[in-house]
């Protein structure tokens, strides 16, 4: 398990120093920065002072591991716009995305995995066939239509729930969240429940192909013949079989849900890094969108990370592939 | 428990023409027809036939283990004077397990893989009786040590792909054995193993349900298996039963033309030099059954009088009975 571990955080590392490079390389190939930064009726001399000043004199290589170090050390320079250090800005904004991420993700989960049971035990009942026609519904609808005709329901003709923001921000042990106010959950829950749906459209699939695989097995059969009643069947020797891939898409998914709050965000005007990636480009703000880059990327390998080890943890077969237990 | 003057005359299970057929939009194959089974109390029954004849079906059906499309279409399965055939779900999972057991082929495939042995072992126990979690543990290790499963009290904690196919099988054979079942029905249950395990293995479980005073319906394609396990044979092909007997008198006085054949075609070590014998032809499929005796196109003795009606069973003495018009011994009393 250990060497397992240590494999996987290297792999890791020698990820995010590609992406790394990627993003350094697409920032040089988009224009010189000595030009936007300097006056506009700078003289060659003084184009010159600036790009010494800003190291663009140097080698390109030797360029890439000065903004390694200071990426290392969390420095992407000053945001153009806020006056701050371009992470702070990004970084202030994650709570609230993380926020909606896992909400959406727990919401995927808690709906999708039942109802992917289900149809997986009675694929020729009705409901099981609704649980998949739905799925489709849930797979086509276009995120921003579904986002605003939530609004257009709960918000506008129901009432019951407030069409975009975020709520107050709650406080337990010296952690800020919004999951502690009824305010902030009742602001998340349109949001959210937006971002999940096409997930749960995923999870019901993956979790009914999982169903249908895992109750053909030889081990369903032997457990019957234990005389085993269906809640145990069903809760744990399956339930713990279609978890794997259920884990496994929803580790990948849930990288994807943080970069792709970005339209959920805009519809709900919910301050959070996808609002501020779209409202950054808008603005040319450079190096709040490489910190915008970076931090979503370091986060989609530390998710994958955790998925990978969730997976060794679940599945004990792979535990072992690592290494002798 | 019936007074001990009955229990030598009652059998423990009694199945009276089951039928199970499989049912599709177009037509409904019968995969079992017509089986009738007498098992007494601690007797091991070979039941022995080629892939697809319904053996491993009976079995399951016996068990109220059929799924759709598969259905018990008739008959009567009697475990110690209990009907099972339609019963309801809750009183078939109280017996199944606890009276009436079963292991399968493969050990690779019948263990949970993400569940540890212990947890497999305790679940099974505690379906049946009201046992603290930590009693339960210990009657697992005893039960893991009786089958051979060295320093059960840590391996117990192990996952099923920790172990080998061999241990595999002998935990499979534990949790079956853990209520001290009337019945243990094992499905080509050392099939999967290696000739030498597949000695081993067969010894200790007989010796296991001997002990336990468990009968065995011992399922299998392999006639040298049941040769030295079994007390009584029970051939069957296309569904049916051809012939039952005491496994001496079927080996050496075959009555059936099918059941000769598959005795001849076993290799055996005084007869090496010559080719191995072999039945013409290959078992029919579901869907196309000959009318009459199924086996009649394979037969090397078949007469019209073979294709026009299914032969009646013929009962011999000491329980012997065959479904042919001609049979090979004419056993004195089947007149």
């Amino acid at each position: 398990m250990f060497a397992y571990i240590i494999r996987r955080v290297a792999q890791s590392v020698f990820v995010l120093f590609s992406i790394a490079l990627l993003v350094f390389l697409a920032i040089y190939a988009i224009g010189d920065p000595v030009i936007t930064l300097a006056p506009q009726d700078a003289t060659t001399a003084e184009l010159e002072a600036t790009a010494r000043r800003l190291g663009m004199d140097r080698p390109l290589y030797q360029q890439f591991f000065i903004f390694l170090s200071n990426a290392a050390q969390g420095d992407f320079g000053r945001s153009f716009v806020y006056g701050e250090p371009a992470l702070n800005v990004v970084l202030s904004r994650l709570p609230a995305t993380l926020e909606l991420a896992l909400f959406a993700a727990f919401l995927a989960v808690v709906i999708g995995v039942p109802l992917g049971m289900y149809a997986g035990l009675k694929p020729d009942s009705a409901g099981g066939k609704s649980i998949m026609l739905g799925s489709i519904l849930g797979f086509s609808l276009p995120s921003f239509w579904q986002g605003l005709m939530l609004i257009l329901l709960f918000a506008v003709v129901l009432r019951w729930l407030p069409a975009g923001g975020r709520g107050d921000v709650g406080s337990i042990w010296g952690l800020q969240s919004s999951f502690f106010t009824f305010d902030g959950i009742s602001h998340l829950l349109l949001p959210a429940l937006n971002m999940a749906l096409f997930k749960v459209a995923l999870i019901i699939r993956v979790a009914r192909a999982a169903t249908r695989e895992t109750i053909g097995q030889d081990f369903m059969l032997f457990a019957r013949a234990k005389g085993l009643p269906p809640t145990r069947l069903v809760g744990v020797h399956l339930l713990k079989n279609i978890l794997i891939p259920v884990v496994t898409v929803l580790g990948l998914e849930l990288g994807s849900l943080i970069a792709f709050a970005i339209v959920t965000e805009s519809v709900f005007a919910y301050p959070g890094m996808g609002k501020l990636l779209v409202d950054s480009i808008g603005q040319l703000d450079r190096p709040v969108i490489v910190a915008y880059l970076m931090a979503t990327v370091l986060m989609f390998v530390v998710i994958n990370l955790i998925v990978d080890l969730l997976y060794a943890a679940l599945d004990p077969r792979i535990r072992l592939s690592g290494g002798e237990a | 428990m019936a007074p001990p003057g009955l229990t030598m005359t009652t059998p423990v299970l009694r199945v009276r023409d089951l039928r199970v057929e499989f049912r599709s939009n177009q037509a409904a194959l019968t995969a079992v027809n017509g089986v009738d089974l007498d098992l007494d109390r601690g007797e091991v029954l070979g039941l022995v036939g080629e892939s697809g004849s319904g053996k491993s079906v009976t079995g399951l059906a016996m068990m109220g283990l059929i799924d759709p499309p598969g259905h018990v279409t008739g008959g009567s399965v009697r475990l110690a004077g209990q009907e099972l055939v339609g019963q309801a779900e809750h009183e078939l999972r109280s017996v199944r397990g606890r009276r009436l057991a079963m292991i399968f082929q493969d050990p690779t495939t019948t263990l949970n893989p993400v569940l540890r042995i212990d947890t497999q072992m305790i679940e099974a126990l505690r379906a049946h009786e009201r046992i603290s979690v930590r009693s339960a543990r210990r009657r697992v290790s005893e039960a893991l040590e009786k089958v051979g499963i060295p320093a059960a009290s840590e391996r117990m904690y192990s996952y099923p792909h920790q172990f080998s196919g061999g241990m595999r099988q002998r935990i499979a054979i534990a949790i079956a054995l853990l209520h001290n079942p009337d019945v243990l029905i094992a499905d080509e249950a050392t099939t999967a193993l290696d000739v030498s395990r597949q000695a081993q293995v067969l010894s200790e479980i007989q010796s296991l349900a001997e002990a336990a005073g468990t009968a065995m319906i011992w399922i299998t394609h392999d006639l040298s298996v049941v040769a030295g396990l079994a007390d009584r044979i029970a051939v069957m092909y296309a569904g049916r039963i051809v012939e039952t007997g005491r496994v001496a008198d079927i080996l050496t006085a075959p009555a059936h033309p099918y059941t000769a054949g598959l005795i001849a075609s076993v290799p055996r070590h005084d007869r090496s030099s010559r080719r191995l014998a072999q039945i013409r032809g290959s078992a029919p499929s579901l869907s196309h059954i000959p009318p009459g005796c199924a086996f009649s196109d394979r037969c090397d003795f078949a007469a019209p009088a073979c294709r026009a009606a299914p032969p009646p069973t013929i009962e011999g003495k000491h329980g012997r009975s065959v479904r042919c018009l001609y049979p090979l011994v004419s056993d004195e009393a089947h007149a």
